[in-house]
């Protein structure tokens, strides 16, 4: 499904202190994300209380159902996409063990989900692992 | 090293707070019981690594227990 066919739900805005996470719902080859949930964390330097999304969310062809903590603010302040994309390729990455994927930053600017390279390097070092157990 | 299946969950750091870590379910042949790691998700990318340490620690640990008399 490419991302233009895909119109989100009406859960265009969420959590408190309310942001958007229309793009967030975008399904993407690196992730899809299945529910989020409002939470709260204590900021280890200070101790504040900081409001965070726990977002759960599936890596398409992997087994496994995933979450990543992203805070409100990062919505208005950062790229929590990329987030999503930096986490599915550690989760790519750990299943690829013990085989190593090309370094994230050859995909990550610019990059709208996992890149096809990416994926072959994922898919090449699955086979190679599932050659070593048959063999 | 097949990595079986990662899931999540959180265990205490140093500091006595619990934090998410991924557990790595892996097997190494033709040893039979699986074989797991957690590795903290806050290390992002660096994980990877993490993992491999801790992967090959415990292994050689699990294969010198499979090689006892």
């Amino acid at each position: 499904m490419a991302d233009a066919d895909f119109v989100p739900s009406g859960a265009a805005i969420f959590g408190t202190p309310p942001v958007d996470v229309t793009a967030l719902y975008v399904p993407t080859p690196a992730y899809v994300v299945r529910s989020l949930s409002q939470e709260e964390r204590r900021r280890p330097t200070d101790g504040a209380i900081v409001p965070t999304i726990r977002v759960t969310f599936t890596v398409p062809g992997l087994p496994g159902v995933f979450s990543i903590i992203i805070d409100n603010y990062a919505f208005t302040h950062a790229d929590p996409l990329f987030y999503m994309r930096e986490r599915s390729y550690v989760i790519h990455g750990l299943y690829a063990l013990p085989a190593q994927l090309p370094p994230y930053e050859e995909y990550a600017p610019g990059d709208t989900g996992v890149s096809a390279a990416l994926l072959d390097a994922a898919e090449d070092a699955s086979l190679a692992a599932l050659g070593g157990v048959l063999g | 090293m097949p990595v079986n299946v990662i899931s999540e969950g959180q265990q205490p750091n140093a500091a006595g707070d619990f934090i998410d870590v991924y557990q790595i379910s892996y097997t190494v042949p033709p040893n039979p019981a699986p074989l797991t790691v957690n590795i903290p998700k806050s290390a992002g990318t660096q994980a990877l690594q993490d993992a491999i340490a801790a992967i090959n620690e415990l292994t050689a640990f699990v294969e010198g227990v499979y090689a006892l008399p």
